[in-house]
């Protein structure tokens, strides 16, 4: 492979976590590990701009200068930048995501004054915090209820909510499939990295039969939700589903879900190297983005993980009703 | 003077309305349940929004969201929704979040008395969440009073920016009485003014209370969380940042102890016997004050429509200058517990009643003899 462009490829030393994703990831052997754990860019002239150490780096510290002007992160922006690092384990695939999701809404041009980001509790739950927005940390799985309290009483706010797999479908999934039935104006991101991580990675709804969590000492017995179906089920306008390796197709769905009108919802099937990870033997960060590649297909393949959109819908979403009605109602109907 | 046939119920959805309620979400519950049904009805006319959640946390998560997005929120619920809506009665006092809370009592524990009254949540409105929290509880008497201090919540609940709770019961909310809706009310509005360049805290020290909060999508991009947080809302370990925190929540209370002191003293100044009763079961009481008073008994009534914080302030006062103090409640006892604390020297007792039903006069007449005469 040929080198295409003149780039310059950074490392932020002071956001660096040393999962070495960046340097595992790079197709041309860019980036080397330093004795102390930290990558160091070496062959530069080697770099393709292919752009993976950049969208897989967790913690926004690796990124890709094109020009004399792109001197920090694209995302540096949309940060807060005093509260980075973030409690995010090395290599945590969260931070992928947030990433993907800061990406889009730069990309679509949401000012940032008319985004409400709102989160449960969890590893997910501190998302907003980092985030340059209107944010709110909520309870444990009642995000979708207090983004619904926000949409309805400020429709022109751009609500996006983040939920993990425990907060978004256990304590938290009759919000969810509420917030679905209703087709509520809100854009629902479900990280579901398998199992509890803030509390220290036990069973989730959504940990995959007969693997290993700290409450599963000898393996899940139960199945798990479809939480793609499950959304479907109840009436969401667009629901899709990527992985933290396949980050192109999170991009695109995130991008169609923040301008569907209605509920939209995209799971994203995330990795915990620290507790799943770990108990089912896959403990670096880069070999659950591979083991990730396995677990999924774009066709109908029995026992894996069906990617990319999954429904689209043409319900008419509620926060249209609702204007709606006031007009009824003043007029006496 | 304008002068309406109202039940209780419908007392605190107009009360609300007048005070600037424009949200409502909520979950339906006996005995509350019309002003859910009052609320749907008027809020859409008025540019308001009404929404039936699918449960009680998240009517009161809903309220709490739309509070942040600019909106005067307000929910309704009884004895077992009130249990589950503590999380988020925390996560207001937390976040400091104003929303205003009507529990019409009923009997508990669980399902309990649904169609029956009581007083069995008195405490839980002071204690039902976890941690120590601010919070304010107001406890009306009349339909009028059901409409006056609903107003009263939600101004409290917005100028000291905590969660304000209505706890009105089941006869209460059913009954009809006159009110006269057009008494001179102040509506308490207000956002902080921030100079440009300046960056907004929520949490300073200097917003505690009569500042007012500034809605999501004004500019002032902050962060809201219920962990313990600094001042600029981001959460914290700090031990020095926890006590800070939680030391908020005292003071908004302590700084403003005159706001939040409302006592109705009936027949108090030369009483020798003293009730201290709340809400309808205060009722009946003062038509035994009146027929003891015929009798040459020098008793009166010591009625706080606040509640929480309890005005021991107030009450102490007649410590030594009553011989005995009448606690009578609908439950098994405790507001009284909060009133033997501020007695050293004169006697309290208590009258309860916990069937469902209210005192009877002459049960609370001979009790009180009973009482005196040991």
């Amino acid at each position: 492979m040929a080198k295409k462009k003149d780039v310059k490829v950074n490392i932020n030393y002071d956001f660096c976590k040393k999962c070495e994703i960046c340097v595992r990831i790079c197709p041309t052997n860019v980036f080397a590990l330093r004795s102390d754990g930290y990558p160091e860019v070496v062959h530069e002239e080697e770099c393709i701009d292919c752009g993976l150490c950049q969208t897989h780096c967790p913690d926004f510290a690796v990124w890709i200068q094109h020009n004399e002007e792109e001197i920090e992160h694209p995302m540096w922006d949309y940060l807060r930048r005093e509260n980075q690092p973030s409690v995010w384990c090395p290599g945590c695939g969260i931070g992928i995501i947030f990433q993907s999701l800061l990406r889009q809404i730069k990309v679509q041009g949401i000012p940032k004054d008319k985004i409400a980001f709102v989160s449960g509790i969890g590893c997910t739950g501190r998302m907003p915090g980092y985030a340059d927005f209107n944010t709110i940390h909520t309870t444990h799985g009642r995000a979708l209820a207090f983004a619904t309290g926000i949409k309805l009483a400020n429709p022109e706010l751009k609500v996006i909510a983040v939920l993990g797999d425990g907060d978004g479908l256990a304590i938290g999934g009759n919000h969810l499939i509420h917030a679905a039935r209703r087709n509520i104006d809100i854009t629902a991101i479900l990280v579901n990295n398998f199992n509890y991580g803030m509390t220290g990675g036990q069973v989730s709804p959504t940990t995959p039969e007969d693997s290993y969590t700290t409450t599963s000492p000898y393996g899940q017995l139960e199945p798990f939700f479809d939480t793609a179906k499950l959304a479907i089920g109840a009436g969401a306008n667009f629901v899709g589903r990527a992985t933290t390796y396949h980050v192109p197709i999170m991009d695109k769905l995130i991008k169609e879900a923040l301008s569907t009108k209605g509920f939209s919802l995209v799971e994203v099937l995330s990795h915990c190297p620290t507790y799943y990870g770990r108990l089912n033997h896959i403990p670096s960060p880069f070999d659950m983005l591979n083991w990730q590649k396995k677990m999924v297909t774009r066709k109908d393949e029995e026992g894996k993980y069906k990617i990319g959109v999954l429904h689209k819908g043409d319900r008419v979403s509620l926060t249209e009703r609702i204007e709606e009605l006031k007009k009824r109602a003043k007029n006496g109907k | 003077m304008k002068i309406e046939l109202y039940q209780g119920n419908e007392a605190v959805a107009y009360g609300a309305l007048r005070a600037g309620v424009s949200f409502y979400g909520g979950y339906p519950i006996t005995p509350s349940s019309e002003i859910a049904e009052i609320m749907a009805r008027e809020l859409p006319k008025r540019d308001g929004v009404f929404i039936q959640m699918e449960d009680e946390i998240s009517s009161l998560a809903a309220c709490i969201g739309a509070r942040i997005a600019g909106r005067k929120s307000m929910t309704a619920t009884s004895g077992p929704g009130f249990s589950l809506m503590q999380e988020h009665v925390g996560y207001a006092a937390m976040a400091e979040v104003p929303v205003v809370i009507v529990d019409a009592m009923r009997g508990g524990p669980s399902t309990g008395l649904p169609t029956r009254t009581s007083q069995g949540d008195i405490m839980q409105a002071r204690w039902g969440t976890h941690g120590d929290h601010a919070v304010v509880a107001l406890m009306p008497s009349t339909v009028e009073e059901a409409f006056y201090l609903t107003i009263d919540a939600v101004n409290i609940s917005e100028r000291l920016r905590l969660p304000a709770v209505v706890l009105t019961d089941e006869i209460l909310s059913h009954m009809r009485e006159k009110v006269v809706v057009d008494r001179e009310v102040e509506i308490w509005e207000r956002e902080p003014e921030i100079k440009k360049g300046e960056r907004y805290f929520p949490f300073d020290d200097d917003n505690v209370y009569g500042t007012g909060i500034i809605p999501f999508g004004k500019g002032q991009r902050y962060h809201i969380t219920g962990l313990v947080h600094r001042k600029d809302g981001f959460p914290s370990n700090d031990p020095e940042v926890a006590k800070k925190n939680l030391d908020r929540f005292k003071k908004k209370i302590e700084d403003n102890i005159d706001l939040l002191t409302d006592i109705e003293f009936y027949n108090t100044d030369d009483a020798e016997v003293l009730y201290v009763g709340v809400g309808t079961a205060a009722r009946a009481v003062k038509e035994v004050v009146d027929v003891l008073r015929k009798r040459g008994i020098k008793i009166g009534l010591f009625r706080p429509k606040i509640v929480w914080p309890f005005p021991g302030h107030e009450l102490k006062k007649f410590d030594g200058k009553v011989s005995h103090v009448i606690v009578p409640e609908l439950n098994q006892g405790q507001l009284v517990q909060e009133v033997e604390r501020h007695f050293k020297t004169s006697m309290v007792s208590r009258l309860n009643r916990y069937d469902g039903e209210l005192f009877t006069f002459d049960e609370l007449l001979n009790g009180t003899l009973n009482i005196i005469k040991s």
